[in-house]
C-alpha cells in the first residue's frame, strides 16, 4: 500500500517506489531506498514529513503515493 | 573676491562638505554596482539575509 | 602552481560555514557559465596558494539537477587536486551515499566528519579510524559551528593533493553488478582517463545520460555495453539505477555497522519531531503560523519598537540633531539656504528613516531567530497544503518569507522552484510581501495616523499573503501559467536553539546594511529633492520660495498626481513619494521628512508625524499605504527580476502586473470606503466596483487549463560545454 496510507508514528519498510526515473533517483538519494526503513512523523492532508536515514524530509501527497510499503 | 570668500566662508565650506559627502556616495555606489556586491545589487553573499536563501 | 580542493557535501551540511571560515573574505562569488547556479571560490587563509571550490550542496552525481549537473561537470573536467567531503555525522547513511560516488573519481578524498558535537549528545559514537579503513580514505572530525577543526581538515585535504594520494577503491559493488562494471571498465579503458575509470564505467552502467552524450562511443561499443548491462538487469530482477543504488546503501549499511555505534535503536522519535506533530498539526499549524507573524510584527513595530521610534524622531530629530545644527549653522554663519538644506532636507530626510532603525532592528532580530531555529522550513510545508490547492507548491512559499526581510533575496530565492512556470509567478509575486524597506511605511502611517496600532502592521503583511495567493490563483488560470503543481520534496533540517552569535550577527548586519542605505541612497534623494522643492519658477524666475507648493518638484509632481487621484491621495507630495519609492522604498519615508520637514518655520519643531496627519485621512492614508505596498519594488528588486527572469518581455511584465494590482487595490479600497462613509456613488466608485468585480471574476473562474495542460517539467539541466 501506498506510504500515504501509514499512521504518524509508524515505522514501515519501503517495497517499492514507483514513477519515472528522476523522481526516483531523487527520493532514492535522499535516503528512500527499497529495503529501507521509514518512520511518518506527521501528515497533513496527506503530505507527509518522514524520518529516513535519520534525516527528516517532507513529501507531498503525489510523491509519498510513489512509495510502496 | 577675497571679501565675497571671506564673507561666504562657512557656507562655501558648508556646501563643500556636503558637495564631498554626495561624490564619495556616488563613487561607493559606483563601484558596488560594478563589483556586484552589497547596497543590494547583491549576488547573495553582499546581503545579509543569505543565511535564509542558502541554509548553511 | 595552485592547489585547487573542492568543497563537497548535502546541503545543510555546514559546507558553506566551513568555506566562510576558511577563506574568511578572500572569496569570489559568481555563476557557473550559462546557469543560474551559484558559484564560490575563495583562497585559504594564511596559504595564498591554496584555491577552494565550494561546490553547490548535492545528494548525489546523478544528472538530474541543475547543481549535481554543474558539481559533476567542475570534478570530472577541472579534477580539482583533492576533495574535502563533508558529512553530516548526525545523518551519516545518507551522506555517505555522495561519498561512495566522489572515491569512484580518482581524486584524492579527504572526509570531514561534521557536527561531532551533536553526534556525541544524541549518544552515538562514530570510530573516525574504521570508517577511514573501510572507506578507503582519510576521515577527520570538526564542527563547523564551533569552529573547531576546519582548518586542519583543509590542510590535511592539502596534503591529500600533495601526495597525490588516490584513494583505494572500496568494495561498494558485489557479485554480478561488480563483474559487468569490470567489463565496462575493459571496454572503454582507452577511451577515458584511467584515474576515474571506475566512475566512469558505473555511470554508463547506470546509462547515464550526460555520461553517453559526453563519451560518444561507438556503436558497436555501446551494443556490448548494453548486453552487460541488461544481463545484470535480468539477474537481478531490476532496472541498472536501482541496482546501483541499492547496492550502494548496502554497502554503506556496511559500513555504518562497523564504524557508527548508535544509542537510540531504531526510529525513535526525537524532540524535533515532537515539536513537528504540534507545529504542522493539521489544525494547529495554520493559526499558529498566524499567530507568530503577528507577534513579530506587533512586537516589533507597536510595542518597543514604536516608543523608541517616536523618541528617535521627536526628540533625537527634532530638537537635538536638527535644532542643535541650525543653530550650529546659522551661528557660524552659513547661508540660509545651506543650512535649510542640511537641516531641513539631510536631517528631515535621513533622519525620518534612521528614526526607524529600532523597529527593523526588531523585526530582523526576530526573523533571525524564526530562520536559525529551522522554523522556516516547516511553514512552507505547512503552506504547501494550501498553495497546491492552487496550483503552486509549498516550494514558493520560501521566497516570501525572506521577502519579509528583503525582496532581492527573495527573488533570489526562487531559484530553488525548479518548474519554470512556478518559479516566474514566484518571481511575480513575491514582491507583494512587505520588506523591511516597507516598514518605515507602514510605521509611520501607523504612528501618525492609527496611533502606533499594531493592527496595521499585521494587516499589511497579511495583505501582501492575500495578494500573493489571490495573484497566485488567478494567474495560474491562465493559459501562460497552467500546468501541474511541482512536487514538493524537501528537507527539514532538525530544530536547534539559535546560536546567539549567528543571530545577532546577522541582525547587525541588516540593520546595518539599512543604515548604510540611507546614509547614502536616502541621503542623495534627500539633497536632489531638497533642492527641487526649495526652487521654483515664480514670476518667470528661478528663485528660493518659502511655500514648497509653488516649487519645481510641486511643478513635476503635479503633473503625474492626477493618476493617483481616484484613490485618495492626489496630491503632488503623496506622487513624489511614491516615485522616490522606486530607488528605495524607504525614500517614500524619506521623502515626506523633506517635504513636511520644510515647512517647519515653528520654533517647537512639530514633528512630522503631526503633518501628515493634516494631510491624509486614514482612509486616505490605508490606501495609499497599500499602493506603497503592492507596487512596483525598489530598483534593486527590479534588478534581481531581471537577473531571474533573463528576459525583458517577463521583468515588464511582472512589474507590469505588481503595479497594475497595486492600482487596482488602492481603488478598491478607497473608492469603496468613501461610498462606506457616506461618499455617494461616483465614477470612481463605478470604476472600483468593476475592478473588484473583475478581480473576483478571475479568481473564481473555473480552469480551463486543467491538468491537460503541461504537466510539471522537471529541469532538463544545460549542457555544460
Amino acid at each position: 500500500m501506498p506510504l500515504t496510507m501509514a499512521k504518524a508514528g509508524e515505522t514501515v519498510v519501503i517495497r517499492k517506489i514507483m514513477g519515472r526515473d528522476e523522481v526516483r533517483q531523487h527520493l532514492a538519494e535522499l535516503g528512500f531506498a527499497v529495503d529501507g526503513k521509514v518512520t511518518v512523523v506527521n501528515q497533513i492532508a496527506g503530505n507527509l514529513i518522514l524520518k529516513v536515514k535519520d534525516s527528516r524530509v517532507a513529501l507531498d501527497r503525489n510523491m509519498a503515493m510513489r512509495i510502496l510499503i | 573676491m577675497l571679501a565675497y570668500l571671506a564673507e561666504n566662508l562657512p557656507t562655501i565650506i558648508g556646501a563643500g562638505i556636503v558637495v564631498a559627502v554626495l561624490a564619495l556616495i556616488g563613487v561607493k555606489l559606483v563601484r558596488d554596482h560594478r563589483r556586484h556586491r552589497g547596497g543590494c545589487a547583491c549576488g547573495c553573499d553582499g546581503c545579509p539575509n543569505a543565511g535564509a536563501c542558502h541554509p548553511k | 602552481m595552485d592547489i585547487r580542493i573542492a568543497l563537497a557535501g548535502n546541503p545543510n551540511c555546514g559546507k558553506t560555514t566551513l568555506f566562510n571560515d576558511l577563506t574568511g573574505s578572500a572569496q569570489y562569488v559568481g555563476n557557473w557559465p550559462g546557469v543560474t547556479v551559484e558559484r564560490k571560490e575563495g583562497r585559504l587563509k594564511g596559504r595564498r596558494d591554496v584555491v577552494i571550490e565550494d561546490l553547490p550542496g548535492i545528494y548525489s552525481l546523478s544528472p538530474y539537477t541543475l547543481e549535481e549537473v554543474v558539481a559533476r561537470g567542475y570534478l570530472v573536467k577541472e579534477r580539482p587536486d583533492a576533495i574535502l567531503n563533508i558529512v553530516d555525522g548526525t545523518n551519516i547513511e545518507r551522506n555517505l551515499y555522495l561519498t561512495t560516488q566522489l572515491m569512484e573519481l580518482g581524486i584524492p578524498v579527504v572526509v570531514a566528519v561534521n557536527m561531532m558535537d551533536l553526534v556525541q549528545k544524541n549518544g552515538d559514537a562514530i570510530s573516525l579510524d574504521k570508517l577511514g579503513q573501510m572507506l578507503g580514505c582519510e576521515v577527520v572530525t570538526m564542527s563547523a559551528l564551533k569552529g573547531q577543526g576546519s582548518v586542519e581538515a583543509a590542510l590535511r585535504a592539502v596534503k591529500a593533493a600533495q601526495e597525490k594520494k588516490e584513494a583505494a577503491l572500496p568494495n561498494v559493488f558485489t557479485g554480478s553488478v561488480e563483474r559487468a562494471i569490470a567489463h565496462i571498465e575493459e571496454s572503454i579503458a582507452e577511451v577515458v582517463d584511467k584515474r576515474s575509470l571506475r566512475w566512469h564505467a558505473v555511470k554508463l552502467f547506470e546509462r547515464d545520460r550526460k555520461e553517453r552524450e559526453a563519451l560518444d562511443l561507438s556503436p558497436a561499443l555501446k551494443e556490448r555495453l548494453e548486453a552487460h548491462i541488461a544481463k545484470c538487469e535480468e539477474e537481478l530482477d531490476d532496472d541498472a539505477e536501482s541496482i546501483i543504488t541499492n547496492q550502494r546503501y548496502a554497502y554503506i549499511r556496511r559500513v555504518v555497522e562497523r564504524a557508527v555505534r548508535k544509542r537510540a535503536a531504531g526510529h525513535a522519535l526525537t524532540a524535533s519531531d515532537r515539536i513537528d506533530r504540534v507545529v504542522t498539526n493539521r489544525l494547529l499549524a495554520l493559526p499558529i503560523f498566524a499567530a507568530v507573524m503577528a507577534f513579530v510584527y506587533w512586537v516589533s513595530i507597536s510595542t518597543v519598537g514604536d516608543w523608541v521610534t517616536g523618541w528617535t524622531n521627536d526628540v533625537l530629530f527634532g530638537e537635538m540633531i536638527c535644532g542643535n545644527l541650525r543653530a550650529f549653522m546659522e551661528g557660524a554663519g552659513c547661508a540660509p539656504w545651506l543650512t535649510g538644506l542640511v537641516a531641513d532636507g539631510i536631517v528631515g530626510g535621513v533622519g525620518s528613516v534612521i528614526g526607524f532603525v529600532p523597529q527593523m532592528l526588531i523585526l530582523f532580530l526576530m526573523l533571525s531567530i524564526l530562520e536559525d531555529v529551522g522554523y522556516m522550513a516547516r511553514v512552507a510545508f505547512i503552506m504547501d497544503r494550501i498553495f497546491r490547492k492552487f496550483g503552486l507548491s509549498g516550494k514558493s512559499f520560501i521566497p516570501m518569507l525572506i521577502s519579509s526581510g528583503c525582496g532581492v533575496p527573495g527573488v533570489m530565492a526562487s531559484r530553488t522552484i525548479e518548474n519554470d512556470r512556478d518559479r516566474k509567478m514566484t518571481v511575480m509575486t513575491t514582491c507583494f510581501i512587505p520588506c523591511g524597506a516597507k516598514m518605515p511605511i507602514i510605521g509611520l502611517f501607523a504612528g501618525a495616523l492609527f496611533g502606533g496600532s499594531g493592527l496595521v502592521a499585521t494587516s499589511a503583511y497579511f495583505i501582501g499573503v492575500a495578494a500573493v495567493i489571490l495573484s497566485g490563483i488567478l494567474l495560474k488560470k491562465t493559459k501562460l501559467f497552467a500546468g501541474d503543481p511541482a512536487p514538493f520534496v524537501m528537507e527539514l533540517p532538525a530544530y536547534h536553539v539559535p546560536a546567539a552569535a549567528n543571530v545577532l550577527r546577522s541582525t547587525w548586519e541588516r540593520g546595518w546594511s539599512f543604515i548604510k542605505r540611507a546614509g547614502t541612497v536616502i541621503l542623495a534623494s534627500a539633497v536632489i529633492l531638497w533642492f527641487l522643492q526649495s526652487f521654483g519658477v515664480v514670476d518667470g524666475a528661478l528663485q528660493m520660495v518659502e511655500d514648497n507648493n509653488t516649487s519645481l518638484l510641486a511643478a513635476i509632481g503635479n503633473v503625474v498626481a492626477p493618476l493617483f487621484a481616484p484613490l485618495g491621495f492626489g496630491s503632488w507630495k503623496a506622487a513624489v513619494a511614491t516615485f522616490t519609492g522606486l530607488i528605495a522604498k524607504e525614500n517614500v519615508v524619506g521623502t515626506f521628512g523633506v517635504l513636511y520637514g520644510f515647512a517647519e518655520v515653528a520654533e517647537d519643531g512639530a514633528e512630522i508625524w503631526s503633518l501628515l496627519a493634516q494631510d491624509f485621512t486614514q482612509l486616505t492614508a490605508y490606501s495609499f499605504m497599500i499602493f506603497n505596498l503592492l507596487c512596483a519594488p525598489c530598483f534593486a528588486a527590479m534588478g534581481a527580476i531581471k537577473r531571474e527572469m533573463n528576459s525583458a518581455k517577463w521583468t515588464f511584465t511582472a512589474i507590469g502586473y505588481m503595479c497594475g494590482f497595486a492600482y487596482a487595490a488602492s481603488l478598491i479600497v478607497y473608492q469603496l470606503g468613501m461610498l462606506l462613509h457616506g461618499g455617494g456613488f461616483t465614477v470612481g466608485t463605478a470604476a472600483a466596483v468593476l475592478a473588484l468585480a473583475a478581480l473576483v471574476y478571475l479568481v473564481v473562474r473555473k480552469n480551463r487549463h486543467g491538468r491537460a495542460a503541461g504537466a510539471a517539467t522537471s529541469v532538463r539541466a544545460a549542457s555544460l560545454e
